[in-house]
């Protein structure tokens, strides 16, 4: 038993010898081309679809396996992928692999040859408004805030804004302010002379709560928003001066921090961007403070005097200032990413990628360029073109994964898939009704919208409900509307 | 050469190299365990590459390992059968050797520690001596009983002495008392007091030390009919028998049907191990239930009292004793013992990860036998450097073999940045993975089939369904050898690399169908 311990200890620790650094070599791109004879690192092409079991096709030459696949073993060069599958459109892509390297296509989203809708209400709708990072959207018939409803699309159901013998009935909406999570909104209408507002929420779970501040609204705002926390306590914009509302008291706090010229909300955190073009934030009782950015030469070349700007964040060390102008800056080099004409940002926390437009193209910004596309001189922010040929972009939604776009361009409904590399594909979906928006639900990847021959709400499932992650963090705001 | 056995009552220069010497399996099972986490996080790249190289090394040491199970479990099954009593006279009707005693000559010393078992636990194997094949009356059965043991725990033990005295050479009863000077709690201050007594014994009728084989069983030891007839056999055709510790394979098969899933796979594994270690007997170390020389035993001073480990303590006692010129002999019989079990699933799976901690406590052996093999300069290097070796790695290996291989597979890929997410080794590594894994699970089935071969007949019916069910237990292994395998012994390895000492626990034991159990301390 010795001898054949031994002969079989010794075979395997040459066997380990052996296969050890092979498949460490192999792991690492590298394989034996017979043809050259002589070994070349290689890279791969890792292809993931949905709907999966889609044919690939590597140049003409069909791969043996379906998607999701690792095509690997591939030496250095240019490669058109194409996928089939029964009932989709093709999808193709020209790919540049480089040795060592792997290129993911992770969430290709085979499209079907035809879109299939689905009706939710028989009634016909003039206008939708989405309620970001809620279930909720508001659908209108008319200008009448009687004829206003609120649809869940969890439950699937419409009720009447109002209750049935509100005295705002016959109120006239000429502007919606809506808040980042959706818990109220602002309705600015009335006569045109003499503005009115009225602030709706849902403390009471689905029945709406209207409340007259018309009282405290001191001049026409150029942005409201509502913390989270008191949930009553508003804080009102208006270019120079911001206000604080608390709802329940009926309390007006007026000026309560100024000159400034831009602020944004953010956990317990109030962000001013003041007239000397410092940044700090304080708490919401103003009771600490801290001054974030002071660099009179680097802002006075940033920030304009004449604008003012609306502060968001990529995550709590990446800010972004969008101005009333359409100009785009961030924090982080080269600080500027659009001069101007941006009309919304949508931002995903999770992969760091903040999606903009103009009213004729999509851009998208990588705070997280990797490394291999560092260079001494490069930029910590990579900014790519997504769509350039728009005549009116308005709404814009990232999906849950940040692989997708869904927007709106005039009255067509568009979906955008944000390739890792080469161009990126844009399916038209569907046309909607003038001049009315639409909601994206990340959760049940379906688009809501109004159908443009008869008005009534209609979705489409974009995405499938598996590809949705549900911890995606996902904000949205559309200031340019 | 003399050398005292303890990690214990160290001064200078052996205080500082026994401390060092503690650290090292702790330390260096937990930089492995952490920096794989910190390479995963910072270098997920290298950790991949290395995680491959692991993995390789991994499943080629377990096909290994499974070709030598299956060697070995093909011997037991071969010997099972065996008769060794006629073995035995075969060797009397040869030419007589001047060294090797007559068969008739030998006897055997059974030392049974008891602090906790009833007697339910106890007299199986008692019965299993008394009816083996080996003459009963040759055999000396001592319970070493602790003072401290509850009255009813004594009087049942009593009440066995009374039962089968008249059918052994006798049955005697020590009682070890209390904190003796130099004693810790442990098993081994208790059977080495009973063997001192079992001294006396064998001076007052004239025996010869070098004709008794003591056997220091465990309290629900049930040994095979003919362990002793075996285990006399061995004894008597090996030349160097007084240089020879006797190992049987264990089985844990007296309750196997009354414990949890998680329980029977985990004890089956150690059988197994077991049986692998046995065909290397070059290295193997006593475990558990095992058998040597009386003469050994008095010569290298008995078992340490100060240590948890006796079992394998014992050899490495004797082992430097004899300046290496010892090993252990492995016996294809099977001692059979209960799984620890308790009241509720909670309670059995507490009590195995305290049985397991205690067995993994092993490793306090590590830093006495280095210290002494830094001063036996008889012992050939060679003998030193792999005896060295092996005992740091398999108490390394075991503490650290089930946390890489659960969790360091994926750590890489959750910890991945862009750039290494990019690479082709993020794509490729986890196919070479679960092609590795793919081909472990024909060791898992291995196991399996032999498991299904060894495991005793059940009791009550649907024997069939039973025995599909304990295959498809098998795949319980990867999550269960974590908790009850990998994670006692890091626990044993830091409270050593600490300073700290383990207490004795006695493991709680309990039989399905007697309704007693042993209480559990």
């Amino acid at each position: 038993m010795n001898t054949v311990r031994k002969i079989v200890f010794y075979l395997f620790v040459l066997l380990y010898l052996v296969l050890c650094p092979y498949l460490i070599l192999y792991a690492l791109g590298y394989i034996y081309n017979p043809v050259q004879k002589e070994i070349a690192q290689t890279g791969l092409i890792y292809l993931s679809s949905t709907p999966a079991q889609a044919d690939i096709y590597l140049e003409k030459s069909r791969f043996r396996q379906k998607t999701p696949a690792q095509v690997s073993g591939l030496t250095p060069g240019n490669y058109r992928m194409t996928l089939r599958l029964k009932g989709h459109k093709p999808w193709s892509q020209v790919v540049t692999v480089a040795a060592g390297k792997a290129v993911a296509f992770g969430n290709i989203l085979l499209i079907p040859e035809k879109w299939r809708a689905s009706r939710h209400l028989a009634e016909s709708f003039s206008a939708l408004t989405p309620l970001p990072d809620t279930k909720r959207m508001l659908l209108a018939k008319t200008q009448r805030l009687g004829d206003y409803f609120i649809f869940n699309t969890r439950k699937g159901e419409s009720l009447p804004l109002l209750a049935p013998d509100s005295p705002f009935k016959d109120f006239t909406v000429r502007r919606l302010f809506t808040n980042r999570e959706g818990a109220a909104f602002f309705v600015q209408g009335g006569a045109l002379w003499k503005p009115e507002y009225l602030n709706i929420d849902f403390a009471n779970g689905e029945e709406s709560n209207v409340t007259d501040v018309t009282p405290l609204i001191l001049d026409v705002p150029m942005a409201v928003e509502w913390t989270t926390q008191p949930p009553e306590t508003i804080f009102v914009f208006y270019g120079k001066q911001l206000d604080r509302l608390e709802i329940g008291p009926a309390s007006l706090f007026p000026k309560y921090i100024e000159p400034i010229k831009g602020f944004g909300l953010r956990d317990k955190w109030i962000y001013i961007l003041d007239q000397e073009n410092t940044v700090r934030r304080l708490t919401y009782d103003k009771g600490k403070e801290e001054i974030l950015f002071r660099d009179e030469f680097l802002a006075g070349q940033l920030f304009s005097p004449a604008d003012t700007y609306a502060i968001k964040f990529i995550n709590a060390d990446t800010l972004v200032f969008h101005s009333r102008r359409g100009q785009l800056l961030t924090n982080r080099p080269p600080y500027r990413i659009a001069e101007k004409d941006i009309r919304g940002v949508e931002f995903d926390e999770k992969h760091k990628l903040l999606v903009f437009w103009t009213g004729q193209s999509i851009s998208w910004a990588d705070f997280h360029p990797s490394a291999e596309e560092k260079s001494i001189f490069s930029e910590a922010v990579k900014i790519t073109s997504l769509y350039e040929n728009g005549r009116d972009i308005t709404d814009v939604f990232l999906t849950a994964d940040g692989t997708h776009l869904v927007f709106k361009d005039g009255n067509r409904l568009f979906l955008a898939e944000i390739e890792p590399q080469g161009e990126h594909h844009i399916e038209f979906i569907t046309d909607i009704k003038k001049d009315s928006g639409i909601f994206y639900d990340s959760d049940s990847g379906e688009v809501y919208y109004i159908n443009s021959e008869n008005g009534e709400l209609c979705s489409i499932e974009v995405m499938s409900p598996q590809r949705q992650t549900l911890d995606e963090l996902v904000s949205r705001e559309d200031i340019g509307s | 050469m003399e050398f005292n056995y303890s990690r214990h009552n160290l001064k200078g220069k052996e205080r500082f190299l026994e401390r060092g010497l503690e650290i090292l399996p702790g330390a260096l099972s937990w930089f492995i365990i952490i920096g794989v986490i910190l390479l995963s996080v910072f270098k997920p790249l290298i950790a991949s590459v290395l995680m491959i190289a692991l993995f390789l090394y991994w499943i080629l040491r377990l096909l290994y390992m499974n070709i030598f199970l299956v060697l070995s479990y093909a011997r037991l099954s071969a010997e099972i059968d065996t008769d060794w009593m006629r073995r035995i006279d075969e060797i009397d009707r040869m030419k007589p050797q001047e060294e090797r005693p007559p068969s008739g000559a030998i006897y055997h010393l059974v030392i049974v520690p008891v602090i906790n078992e009833m007697k339910d636990v106890l007299e199986p194997g008692i019965l299993e001596i008394k009816n083996g094949k080996f003459p009963a009356k040759r055999i000396l059965v001592l319970i070493a009983l602790e003072n401290r043991a509850q009255e009813k725990i004594q009087a049942g033990v009593r009440e066995m002495q009374q039962k089968y005295q008249s059918d052994f050479l006798d049955f005697l009863v020590t009682v070890h008392p209390d904190d003796l000077p130099g004693e810790a709690r442990v098993k081994g201050a208790n059977v080495t007091y009973a063997a001192r007594r079992a001294k006396e014994y064998f001076d007052k009728v004239n025996i010869l030390y070098e004709n008794i084989i003591v056997s220091c069983f465990d309290a629900d030891t049930i040994p095979q009919k003919d362990y002793f007839s075996c285990l006399t056999y061995h004894f008597l055709i090996n030349p160097r028998r007084t240089k020879t510790s006797y190992q049987p394979i264990p089985v844990y098969h007296n309750n196997i049907w009354d414990v949890p899933a998680f329980a029977r796979v985990i004890d089956i594994g150690t059988s197994f191990f077991e049986l692998v270690e046995a065909t290397n007997p070059a290295k193997l170390v006593t475990f558990s239930s095992h058998s040597l020389s009386f003469k050994t035993l008095i010569d290298v001073g008995y078992w340490p009292v100060d240590m948890i480990s006796d079992d394998s303590a014992i050899f490495w006692k004797a082992f430097l004793h004899y300046d290496g010129n010892y090993q252990t002999m492995p016996m294809y019989t099977t001692v059979s013992m209960d799984i620890v079990s308790g009241r509720t699933v909670f309670e059995t799976f507490r009590g195995i990860y305290k049985q397991k901690r205690r067995w993994a406590w092993g490793v306090e052996n590590f830093p006495v036998v280095l210290r002494a093999f830094l001063t036996f300069h008889r012992i050939p290097l060679s003998r030193k450097i792999s005896h060295g070796f092996k005992l740091l790695e398999s108490f390394v290996s075991w503490a650290t073999w089930s946390f890489l291989l659960a969790f360091g597979s994926w750590l890489p890929a959750f910890f991945a940045g862009r750039e290494f997410s990019t690479s082709t080794v993020f794509y490729i590594a986890p196919r070479i993975r679960d092609t590795i894994f793919s081909l472990s699970s024909l060791g898992i089935l291995l196991c399996m089939l032999i498991s299904l071969q060894m495991l005793p007949p059940q009791r009550g019916g649907q024997r069939f369904f039973k025995k599909i069910q304990h295959a498809f237990e098998w795949f319980f292994i990867p999550v269960v050898i974590v908790f009850l395998s990998a994670l006692p012994a890091l626990d044993a390895q830091t409270r050593l690399l600490l300073g700290k000492n383990l207490e004795f626990w006695a493991a709680g034991k309990r039989r399905g169908n007697s309704g007693k159990s042993a209480e559990i301390s």
